[in-house]
């Protein structure tokens, strides 16, 4: 019996350091996704990497159903 | 032959004997006695007594809830960290060579005669931190190095994805994962859920030898959605930011409301922080002037006052003031306009921003129902959103009011208010006379909402400050290409040290659009913009225009007004 809880015992703790780790990736990962995804960081590529602009409020069409 | 042998008298030992064996019995009762004694009656405090030698309780953090906006991007998150701890009584009595204490200190990023300092020579210390929250990979390789006496405890870093975009609404944690601010304080309760907890077996050296069990796990917080749009809050505090450098201002507070469901949208401050440095933030920097911080509203508040008359019918929008030249006496004070304008409608009084006649029209009002007005507008009301500090405004008693003094309030001096006040005042105009309750968190049902105001007469007051967004008005440059826009300016004068000063205004712009069916209200406040303009018109005016025309073409609502190519050339 107690050899029983002790062997349960660390697959938890195993599975628990595994949640941690994939709890620490992910942190990782939406740490850089959120880098990446700055709307500073992306305004500025728009404009510059890829010549984006605003339409002019004139060449906007609404269509009103 | 007879022999008679004396006959010995034989000793008797039976006495010593029951002596001996009475003084065992009695000896074995008592030492039973005890052993029960200790087994059974005794044993709780025992086992208790052992157990605070020997098992600890530690504690296993909870996972912090998450803040995210109204789509549910991330404004605050909590990821796994480790710390560093020291047990000195250990560490010191180890003599651990020189080489691997660097080793140790170039782990934790400190230098060796840091680490040393840290830990102390106090040989009764049990615990010490050596680094708090450092990255858990480095924190690993540090207590693989295998010192005795060093440990990696786990905990959460809060991380604020956004910066100090939304810092002021969103708030801050302390270095233990409390809420010390903002909303990260408004909602701490639920935010920080219940930390759970194991049982480690010790050894006589306060050693962790076993972890035996886990007595709870961990309950996580829950996460909490804010009313803000992250997209929009973005593009204002470019806008604001910018506006504040350019005038030189002291400060500034944008706020957006949802018109309909009084839901923040957004709620922007300069000067800004960064919540992610946890450099000294000192609370001129770090309070959220949009709620803590009160002004005098100034001419913003002229359609409250114009439409309790219109709402009473002591004034129709056609009602005719003549001004008196700019000038109006009230007892030993003045009133006074920039420029005499003569005789004008009251919607024209709005449309210049009329001082004199503002007065008139408000002097007309009975001071209890003036005030009772302006105090059903929220003014000096709590917005009971539950934010930490929220301002909640000043609004004096009619029972003292002079003429003059009520004249004065129609102008919006002798009153204050927060930014956020201010907007829900004119969401009521914005929301055909009903105004909602201020929300900070989304709304996921309809909130409750009063009516202030008649249908009737709040469309009529959005109709003459429509025409304050005019060539005519004083906010040109809050106009936005396709919509129509309703707002009024206000320049008000600092109070400073001696009276209100000659040369510190705030500059201040209040308005909603589209016009027509009005769904986003806006407030600009400028404090202090000292490189020359200085007017509501100019300075708040053209922030409202930037910010609404973004915020208009994201949230996808539909143009009011043809293109005019009049407005075009205005500074958009």
């Amino acid at each position: 019996m107690k050899y029983r809880t002790r062997l349960l015992f660390s697959e938890v703790q195993r599975q628990q350091q595994m949640n941690e780790a994939y709890d620490e990736e992910l942190a990782q990962l939406q740490f850089e996704q959120n880098k990446w995804s700055e709307r500073e960081r992306i305004e500025h590529a728009a404009q510059s990497q890829l010549g984006m602009s605003l339409p002019e409020s004139t060449a906007i069409i609404s269509i009103t159903p | 032959m007879l022999i008679i042998r004396p006959k010995q008298a034989s000793p008797d030992y039976s006495l010593r004997w029951r002596l001996l064996l009475g003084l065992l019995l009695t000896s074995l009762t008592v030492l039973i006695g005890r052993a029960v004694y200790l087994q059974a009656l005794d044993k709780q405090f025992l086992k208790h007594q052992g157990d605070l030698r020997h098992v600890g309780i530690m504690p296993i953090p909870a996972h912090r809830g998450r803040i995210t906006d109204r789509h549910g991007e991330l404004l605050a998150v909590s990821s796994p960290v480790k710390s560093i701890w020291v047990n000195p009584k250990e560490f010191l009595k180890a003599q651990i060579p020189a080489e691997k204490i660097r080793q140790l200190a170039a782990q934790v990023g400190l230098s060796r005669d840091e680490v040393m300092s840290r830990i102390g020579n106090d040989e009764e210390r049990a615990f010490v931190y050596l680094k708090r929250k450092m990255n858990p990979e480095q924190a690993d390789t540090a207590t693989g190095l295998g010192i005795p006496g060093v440990y990696a405890e786990r905990e959460y870093k809060r991380y604020y994805p956004t910066g100090e975009v939304a810092a002021h609404l969103v708030g801050l944690t302390n270095i233990d994962g409390k809420g010390q601010e903002g909303m990260e304080l408004a909602h701490d309760g639920s935010l920080r859920g219940i930390d759970g907890a194991w049982r480690a077996v010790r050894d006589g050296k306060r050693r962790i030898i076993e972890r035996t069990e886990e007595l709870r796990q961990p309950i996580p917080g829950r996460d909490l959605a804010l009313s803000i749009d992250a997209r929009l809050q973005y593009i204002a505090h470019r806008e604001l930011k910018s506006a504040v450098a350019q005038h030189r201002a002291r400060s500034g507070s944008l706020v957006m409301l949802d018109s309909r469901t009084g839901e923040v949208l957004i709620m922007a401050n300069q000067p800004a922080f960064n919540p992610n440095s946890r450099g000294k933030v000192s609370p001129d920097v770090s309070r959220n002037r949009a709620m803590t911080d009160l002004f005098e509203p100034g001419s913003t508040m002229k359609p409250f006052a114009v439409a309790c008359a219109l709402e009473l019918g002591l004034a129709q929008p056609n009602t005719i003031v003549d001004t008196n030249g700019g000038t109006m006496y009230i007892g030993r004070n003045v009133v006074k306009d920039v420029h005499s304008y003569g005789v004008m409608d009251v919607a024209k009084i709005l449309q210049k921003s009329s001082n004199v006649g503002t007065s008139k029209i408000a002097l007309k009002v009975p001071p209890r129902k003036f005030w009772v007005f302006y105090h059903n507008f929220g003014f000096g009301q709590p917005l009971e959103t539950g934010y930490p500090g929220e301002a909640r405004g000043r609004l004096s008693d009619y029972h003292g009011w002079s003429a003059f003094e009520q004249a004065t309030l129609s102008f919006g001096y002798g009153v204050s208010t927060s930014p956020l006040q201010l907007a829900r005042a004119y969401t009521v105009l914005a929301n055909d006379g009903v105004m909602p309750m201020v929300n900070l968190t989304r709304l996921d049902q309809g909130g409750s909402a009063h009516r202030i105001l008649s249908t009737k007469t709040a469309s009529s007051i959005r109709g003459m400050l429509e025409r304050v967004v005019s060539k005519e008005g004083t906010a040109l440059q809050a106009a936005v290409p396709g919509y129509r826009v309703a707002g009024k300016t206000g320049t008000v004068k600092k109070l400073g040290a001696r009276g209100y000063t000659s040369s510190r205004y705030h500059a201040v712009f209040a308005g909603m659009a589209p016009a027509s069916n009005p769904r986003l209200v806006m407030v600009v406040m400028i404090d202090e913009p000292s490189a020359g303009d200085y007017y509501g018109g100019v300075v708040a005016a053209p922030v409202f225009s930037r910010v609404m025309q973004e915020a208009l073409r994201v949230l996808n609502i539909a143009p009011d007004a043809p293109l005019i190519a009049a407005r075009q050339d205005s500074p958009a």
